[in-house]
């Protein structure tokens, strides 16, 4: 990197809050999603919006391409440096500015973790309500980034309903706000767009959440299935009976072996082929009698076992058990990845057992936990990345995967966002009047394409090595695309 | 037995960094990750470096060194952890490595070499220190600013140095006499710190293992149990001092060898990490809350005390050890105890052996967020399982000028003891 920009960012941010170092820098090659590497040439730890501001202003100066990281658990490859670069880390900025108990919003920095807006508004009987399975360590603004979701979204939406207001940083550097913390926006309402923008239209810096009064009453239940057939007949029977519960996710045998090993044992049942855990919340008043009709449900459906919570801690293990399961494949493997594909909820017993018959054709393993009240699939697919065979097949194993969900009405991303990784297969369910769309509304917030490039639309060929993955129809596409967009006249090379 | 397991996987097993899928549900769980909020001063961004460079892909530089010695040992990933990663024996293997290329600082490496596996000399360099405190030396240093003016870090380790009780502490070689109907036979491991600095804690433990209904015996060949050496990467000078230790000991004519000081425990504990043949003493070892939780001690404890206490998890009792509630049954068995759970107890006080004097900034960070912490609970008395950790908020106390005893929790507990039947 110029030692010219290095020395200006020393003026911007103190000497240790730019780190050039190339041990340092390893470790900014990847986020929650190694399967793909590139190391940026600088890293950079922000406190203010405004220094964020000039960072950007800086990085247009010099033509260098940035993109912004929280704790780097996104599973889609959303923090990948692809072109290398500026990596602004917002970590620093961690601060909970204010939590208006009347209004019930909270107004925080990008680098808090999702958990502690709950923690810190406990007191007040208020919570943060969207909860992704790395609650524990994510921060917000990456929550915001790819719209996040998590068990409970089933009932009370995804990230971007719960987004107020946000200040951000564009992609040139200016320092705007958008949203209205009183609640419906005045003029456009850009923070949905923004949120799940996967970080390449701007840096957010401020975010201002709503909070949730926390529900009279909770019940958690556990029910343990021999089928997978059952099990998913189960859910499509719930949500048919006009339930809505706050969660309704689903464990299979090899993740319950996994989650029953590790600190996170939660008393899942080892013997089940598959188990559900369902939480309905509400007021006390008929909770009960919501929730003996899930146990007649899945009775119905042949449940061998179902058990409810019978207090908090209960509950809380339960769950604790779920939110560890992806980490917990490491007992597994050394490696997995997660997919991330939604379907039809009906479709799910034929599409499990698809899965099933992959993972025996390519000798990957399979473990399936995801929320299905929602059909939003999540394959782990376990692998060593230590050989490269292996690899290669986790390329053709996820691809034939997502082509499969699409086929049976179903689509490439829930929660994690689409990326580095997904982008190439974004032509399997978006035509080319789709994408060019949305790439003339990130033409907007992004001229340059100097932030966050090569995510989410396939994209010209070669700028890494890394995306070897690619199949003719999704280059093509991804030519076209190119020519869309080289063609436009607001494009700046770089 | 979980750890021989361990050892004999390790031989034919991948490397420990395989069991890392870069999940990140460590990352806020790590002290040096929640002040610096750097992805290799977190136990995943330090994991992936010993892995790289195990695969050729990272080198021993002074920052690759520097992130490894910045962290505080205190496991609390390992709790985290849904994977079961082996933080703790990695990150001491990689020191040992690092140790082997390149030399730890001379000054803790003079200290760890050639004075805690040698009780004479630790003595002895306590006795100075106690002189030094004493010949009113300290306070014209202190007062005179004299010390940070020649030596900023020099003059911060010293604010560190504790008001010590330079009381006696068991003696070697000695045979205490259960109260009552015996029960059984232990061995006490006196610990150097303790036994040295803190002898009034240790007077305590062996008070409630007899008043418990146990003989306890204090062999007279042991020494330091090596934890500090082994997490300074010293992994040879541990060994020897595992070896010592193992033979000072009769195991088989002992129920259990108790320890009271959280980091030397789990050493010993952790002896089958470093050596083959230590699986039996190590089996025995257990941390004096550990096991009075399962004695009949409770009925002794008659004397009321009317205060508000709160506990402060040690990181190498409850991520090491795996201990968090018979320290907190124990106390609240006290008569009269007003028991205050403090906001963040499983979180590290920054003290980590000497970590406050190699790496004192971040540990003065740390430390600050946990007072704060401390503050908003208002008690009276803290009590924490481990001498490190019991001088950090000691300093904590002092720096934050708030009126808070810190003590070993078996002080407690011996002060609520009736009928008492003092051995000196």
């Amino acid at each position: 990197m110029n030692k010219e920009v290095i020395g200006k960012l020393r003026r911007i941010l103190p000497s240790a809050a730019v780190v050039e170092d190339e041990t340092e820098l390893l470790v900014y090659e990847c986020d929650g999603l190694p399967l793909f590497k590139n190391r940026p040439d600088l890293v950079v730890f922000p406190r203010t919006t405004e220094q964020v501001a000039q960072v950007v202003r800086l990085a247009n100066e010099y033509r260098i391409p940035f993109l912004p990281r929280g704790a780097g658990t996104g599973l889609s490859g959303g923090a990948l440096a692809v072109e290398g670069g500026i990596v602004i880390e917002l970590q620093r900025m961690n601060r909970i500015l204010s939590i208006d108990i009347e209004n019930r919003i909270a107004v925080v920095q990008p680098g808090v973790v999702n958990l502690h807006i709950s923690q810190a508004a406990a007191p007040y009987g208020l919570y943060y309500a969207p909860d992704p399975s790395s609650q524990m360590s994510c921060s917000i603004g990456g929550n915001v980034a790819e719209n996040s979701g998590g068990p409970h979204c089933l009932k009370y939406g995804m990230t971007t309903n719960h987004i107020l207001a946000i200040e951000m940083v564009t992609a040139r550097g200016e320092i705007i706000r958008l949203g209205n913390p009183a609640g419906e926006p005045i003029g456009l309402d850009l923070v949905g767009v923004i949120v799940g923008s996967e970080g390449t239209f701007g840096i957010v810096t401020e975010i201002t959440v709503r909070l949730l009064p926390k529900p009279q009453a909770v019940k958690t239940l556990l029910a343990a299935f021999h089928s997978v057939e059952e099990c998913s007949q189960t859910v499509s029977d719930v949500i048919a009976a006009g339930i809505v519960p706050s969660a309704l996710e689903f464990v299979d045998a090899k993740t319950i072996e996994a989650v029953e090993a590790s600190v996170y044992k939660a008393g899942y049942p080892l013997d089940a082929v598959a188990a559900l855990l369902i939480e309905v919340d509400g007021f006390r008043e008929g909770l009960e009698e919501t929730s003996n009709a899930i146990v007649e449900i899945c009775r119905r459906n042949r449940a061998y076992d179902v058990r409810v919570a019978k207090d908090d801690e209960e509950r809380a293990k339960l769950w604790l058990g779920r939110k560890g399961a992806f980490g917990a494949m490491g007992r597994l493997a050394p490696d997995m990845i997660t997919m991330d594909a939604v379907i039809p909820r009906t479709r799910l017993p034929e599409v499990l057992v698809a899965i099933d018959r992959m993972s025996e054709r390519y000798g990957l393993g399979v473990a399936n936990v995801f929320h299905a009240g929602d059909g939003n699939l999540h394959p782990l697919i376990l692998f060593d990345s230590r050989y490269q065979d292996q690899v290669e097949k986790i390329f053709g194993m996820s691809e034939e995967i997502m082509k499969l969900c699409v086929d049976v009405g179903g689509s490439l991303s829930g929660e994690h966002g689409i990326g580095y990784e997904k982008k190439d297969f974004m032509d399997l369910v978006f035509t080319e009047a789709d994408l060019n769309t949305m790439m003339r509304v990130k033409q907007v917030f992004n001229p340059d394409g100097l932030l966050n490039p090569a995510k989410i639309f396939p994209s010209r060929r070669g700028c890494t090595e890394i995306g070897k993955h690619t199949t003719t129809s999704t280059a093509e596409i991804g030519k076209k695309v190119e020519a869309i967009l080289l063609g436009s006249p607001q494009k700046v090379q770089h | 037995m979980q750890m021989e397991a361990i050892i004999k996987e390790q031989a034919q097993r991948p490397p420990l960094y395989l069991d890392c899928i870069h999940c990140g549900l460590c990352l806020s769980s790590c002290p040096t990750y929640r002040v610096l909020g750097s992805e290799m001063d977190s136990p995943r961004g330090r994991i992936y470096l010993m892995r790289a460079f195990d695969e050729g892909r990272a080198k021993i530089t002074d920052s690759f060194v520097e992130h490894m010695f910045r962290c505080l040992d205190c496991r609390a990933c390992e709790t985290a952890c849904p994977s079961g990663v082996h933080f703790g024996h990695m990150m001491e293997e990689m020191r040992g490595t690092i140790v082997e290329e390149r030399p730890a600082p001379w000054i803790a490496r003079i200290v760890l070499k050639h004075v805690f596996p040698y009780p004479w000399r630790f003595h002895l360099a306590s006795r100075m220190l106690q002189l030094y405190r004493a010949s009113g030396i300290q306070s014209f240093v202190r007062s005179s600013g004299l010390l940070h003016r020649l030596a900023p870090r020099m003059a911060r380790a010293e604010a560190l140095m504790p008001d010590i009780e330079f009381e006696r502490g068991v003696t070697l070689d000695t045979h205490y006499r259960a109260e009552g109907r015996k029960q059984g036979t232990v061995a006490f491991f006196t610990g150097c710190v303790m036994n040295s600095m803190m002898g009034p804690i240790n007077r305590a433990s062996v008070r409630l293992l007899t008043a418990a209904g146990f003989d306890v015996m204090v062999p007279g060949e042991q020494i330091c149990c090596g934890a500090l050496a082994n997490h300074a990467g010293l992994r040879d000078t541990a060994k020897g001092m595992a070896r010592t230790n193992i033979a000072a000991f009769p195991v088989q004519k002992l129920d259990a060898i108790i320890i009271n000081a959280a980091g030397c425990g789990a050493m010993l504990k952790e002896y089958p990490l470093l050596m083959e043949g230590a699986a039996e003493f190590s089996s025995k070892v257990k941390d004096i809350t550990e096991f009075l939780a399962s004695t009949r001690i409770f009925e002794r404890l008659k004397n009321p005390l009317d205060q508000r206490v709160g506990y402060d998890d040690p990181c190498h009792l409850i991520h090491g050890q795996g201990i968090k509630s018979e320290p907190r049954k124990l106390l609240k068995a006290i008569p009269g105890i007003q028991f205050v759970e403090i906001e963040g107890a499983d979180q590290c006080c920054g003290s980590a052996g000497i970590y406050n004097i190699t790496q004192n900034e971040l540990s003065m960070e740390i430390l600050d967020r946990k007072m704060e912490k401390i503050q908003k609970a208002e008690i009276d008395v803290l009590a924490t399982g481990n001498p490190g950790c019991i001088f950090q908020f000691r300093y904590g106390a002092k720096k934050f000028g708030m009126k808070l005893e810190v003590v070993h929790p078996v002080e407690l507990l011996a002060r609520s003891l009736g009928d008492s039947n003092e051995h000196h």
